[in-house]
């Protein structure tokens, strides 16, 4: 083999110095990129602080159409009065109850045009199902789900927020309030991860409380 | 007129405030098979390991390279896991072909990878698992490894451990086609019979230099004899 | 992504697919196993091979203080990216240089980072829990694919593609590393380099599989797939092949469970590839068994 010229190599001494500088001055750069990141998120889910906190299947209500937010607050109020009729009575109202002592929107109100709604009231086991079913296509659906506590389970402290209520003998609720916006198209029986079937749980305030 | 391919000057390495070698200052000639020899604990392995630039050592390790300044190493010990299922094709072929190897082995370097296994020694054993290799075997598939393409300088640590009398009469023929092709041969041994027959010059290592130069003169010393006592293979 | 989901929903409304898939979530969770199970099963073979199960532990725990910081930071709570791969990134740099050099065993160093992230991350979260509703951080220590966003999907989409481009062409330098260093750097690697560049990417793959399988489990997907692959791998094609396999068959069963079951995807997907673990043991012993009697016979 003929020989090339000589090639005079020192060889290296592994440094840890020199590795340190490299890591030092890589985790620099990750921590510059982070800082640009986080100041110009890439991925604005909004201005708004709220819909930072919120997770894909959940939705402020201010952010619906006004029909919505109407059928909304009626939900609420309906609920707040089905409790006090199971605190008084010992048992859920169903939705003909609730149409006869004139509770909106279980009970129409004839001044307002709004789309009409079918209202069923289920139950399996410990969840309790409103559920109202658009007469017009293309309307959305409205769930008013409400879960009692289990009473092999010690009780829950009562936490003052749209997900729990609290009946007069002091048991807990979890409570929510659910739309779908294509109601024709809706199975018969709700599962227990209402999420999970392309329903959006509504809130009419930032559920943590950032301000 | 021979030059020195590798110069040691004044390699010292400490770990933990203990000096694993002390101004260790020696010459590997190019084109001689040049053996390192000491007691357990001597800093053998240490050397090498400094000369691949593995480990942090003061001083100054100099390469003059004539070629392309390749390295060719054969490793002490090489620990595979007992169910690792990387073949002896799947290992030769790392270095061998661009292809990632879990996409498989291209038909040419199969082809290159049972030739280097005859030239060991070895056949039909491509498909064999590294892990279940015996260490002899094992040693002569890193053999195979360090010699294609053949290296300016073939560094070997314990070459001859786990093999036959076969297998070493086989390495050192092979040691000496080496260096009588151009390459260089340095090596740690402890089989100072092997060294006699094979070496051109020895490095007597305690953590520094006891002595060096020709083989058979050097291990006639009378300060060697007394470090190194048993003659023969442990 | 919509025209997709409604083509799926169709097909699942006329019975070709599972009635399941008319949901978009589920269909999100499929494309997530199919990207998630070459990109985790992959690596898995290298993480077994580089004794590096402990590592990835550590980096679950680290991704959920990398939450915790994310949300401090004021990054959205379903996409705390910044927060999530900055602090596991520097958390990988930290672990891989004190592994480096420290005197300690590899396992006792990792065991401390583990305990410090661990410790860190909940600490946070209970300053968050009192801001967050603490339901919204169980999806990222189990993972929630009603959580996972069409973006979240095109990140893993993403992150797959280059993290493939990257192994394939480091791929042979790697696995000679992860065998030999000493080998790896006399025919020209960088070792130290390779560590590194190893881990980033192993963490980038963790961060973004977090959704799906959970800070907690993640680990199991990158560990249990080349474990049971090396029950029944016979080269280094099959090992990875087989990790790959194992990966896809876990997601794919773990998500069917958790949809009818309604369990956490990650507690799923993980039982799915331990019970493959050890269907695959099985198989292994009894094939070398067969195999041992065979060469009785001949002999």
């Amino acid at each position: 083999m003929a020989d090339t010229a000589v090639q005079d190599v020192e060889i290296a001494a592994v440094s840890a110095r020199d590795e340190l500088i490299h890591v030092l001055r890589a985790a620099m750069a990750i921590t510059a990129g982070v800082w640009l990141y986080v100041t110009n998120n890439p991925f604005p889910v909004s201005s708004n602080a709220i819909q930072r906190s919120l997770l894909p299947f959940q939705a402020i209500v201010a952010t619906l159409p006004a029909e919505s937010q109407l059928m909304f607050r009626e939900l609420q109020v309906s609920l707040i009065e089905a409790e006090t009729i199971r605190s008084a009575e010992g048992s859920w109202p169903d939705a003909p109850r609730l149409r006869e002592d004139g509770i909106e929107p279980f009970a129409p109100n004839p001044a307002l045009k709004t789309v009409a709604y079918d209202w069923a009231m289920t139950r399996d086991r410990l969840i309790i199902n409103y559920l109202g079913r658009p007469e017009k296509p293309g309307a959305p659906a409205w769930l008013v789900r409400v879960l009692e506590p289990d009473p092999s389970l010690p009780r829950e402290v009562f936490v003052e927020d749209e997900e729990h209520d609290q009946l007069l003998d002091g048991a807990v609720l979890h409570v929510s309030i659910w739309t779908r916006p294509d109601g024709a198209a809706l199975p018969e029986r709700i599962g227990p991860l209402p999420q999970a079937e392309g329903w959006i749980q509504l809130y009419a305030a930032d559920p943590s409380g950032i301000r | 007129m021979t030059q020195p391919l590798i110069e040691f000057v004044d390699v010292t390495i400490a770990r933990h405030r203990e000096q694993l070698l002390s101004r260790v200052s020696l010459s590997v000639t190019e084109r001689t098979i040049h053996v390192i020899v000491g007691p357990n604990g001597a800093g053998k392995t240490t050397l090498l390991t400094a000369a691949l630039g593995l480990i942090a050592f003061d001083g100054r390790i100099l390469a003059h390279w004539r070629r392309d300044g390749r390295i060719g190493y054969v490793p002490q010990a090489f620990p595979v896991d007992a169910s690792l299922p990387v073949t002896v094709e799947d290992f030769l072929a790392l270095t061998r072909q661009r292809r990632p190897v879990c996409f498989g082995v291209s038909a040419s370097t199969r082809s290159r990878v049972s030739a280097l296994l005859s030239l060991v020694g070895l056949r039909n054993l491509e498909r064999r698992p590294l892990s279940v290799l015996s260490g002899g075997e094992l040693r002569r598939v890193l053999l195979a490894n360090a010699l294609d393409p053949m290296p300016e300088l073939l560094i070997l640590d314990e070459p001859a451990s786990g093999l036959d009398e076969g297998g070493v009469a086989q390495l050192e023929d092979l040691l000496r086609t080496v260096r009588d092709g151009g390459s260089t041969v340095l090596m740690v041994s402890h089989d100072l019979n092997q060294v006699r027959r094979i070496a051109d010059r020895v490095t007597v290592l305690d953590r520094a230099v006891v002595s060096d130069g020709p083989a058979i003169e050097t291990l006639a010393l009378d300060a060697v004899t007394a470090l190194l006592p048993s003659g023969g293979r442990r | 992504m919509t025209p997709l989901y409604q083509w799926a929903a169709s097909l699942a409304e006329r019975g070709i697919l599972p009635s399941d898939f008319q949901y978009p979530f589920l269909i999100r969770g499929f494309l997530c196993v199919l990207v998630l199970a070459p990109i985790l099963g992959g690596l898995s073979h290298l993480v077994v091979t580089r004794r590096m199960a402990f590592f990835s532990a550590a980096l679950g725990q680290a991704a959920l203080t990398g939450v915790a910081i994310g949300l401090l930071l004021g990054e959205p709570l379903n996409a705390p990216y910044g927060g999530m791969f900055g602090f596991c990134l520097l958390t990988t740099l930290g672990m891989v240089y004190v592994k480096r050099h420290a005197t300690l065993p590899p396992d006792t160093l990792i065991g401390v980072f583990h305990a410090l992230t661990l410790g860190l991350g909940l600490c946070l979260l209970v300053a968050l829990t009192r801001q967050f509703n603490v339901h919204q951080v169980e999806s990222v220590l189990f993972g929630s694919l009603l959580t996972v966003t069409d973006a979240d999907l095109l990140l893993l989409v993403a992150v797959g593609v280059i993290v493939a481009i990257l192994l394939v062409r480091e791929y042979n330098k790697l696995l000679l590393d992860s065998l030999n260093p000493p080998l790896a750097t006399v025919s020209g690697a960088d070792s130290a380099f390779l560590e590194y560049f190893f881990a980033v990417i192993l963490t980038v793959s963790i961060v973004v599989s977090l959704k799906v399988i959970g800070a907690l489990l993640v680990e199991a997907l990158v560990v249990v797939p080349a474990a049971a692959a090396r029950n029944v791998a016979g080269s280094t094609r099959s090992y990875l092949a087989w990790s790959i396999l194992v990966a896809f068959l876990a997601g794919a069963g773990g998500l069917a469970v958790s949809t009818k079951l309604l369990v956490p995807t990650g507690g799923a997907v993980v039982l799915a590839v331990s019970g493959i673990f050890f269907i695959t043991l099985a198989a292994g012993v009894y094939a070398r068994r067969r195999r041992a009697g065979a060469y009785e016979i001949k002999n």
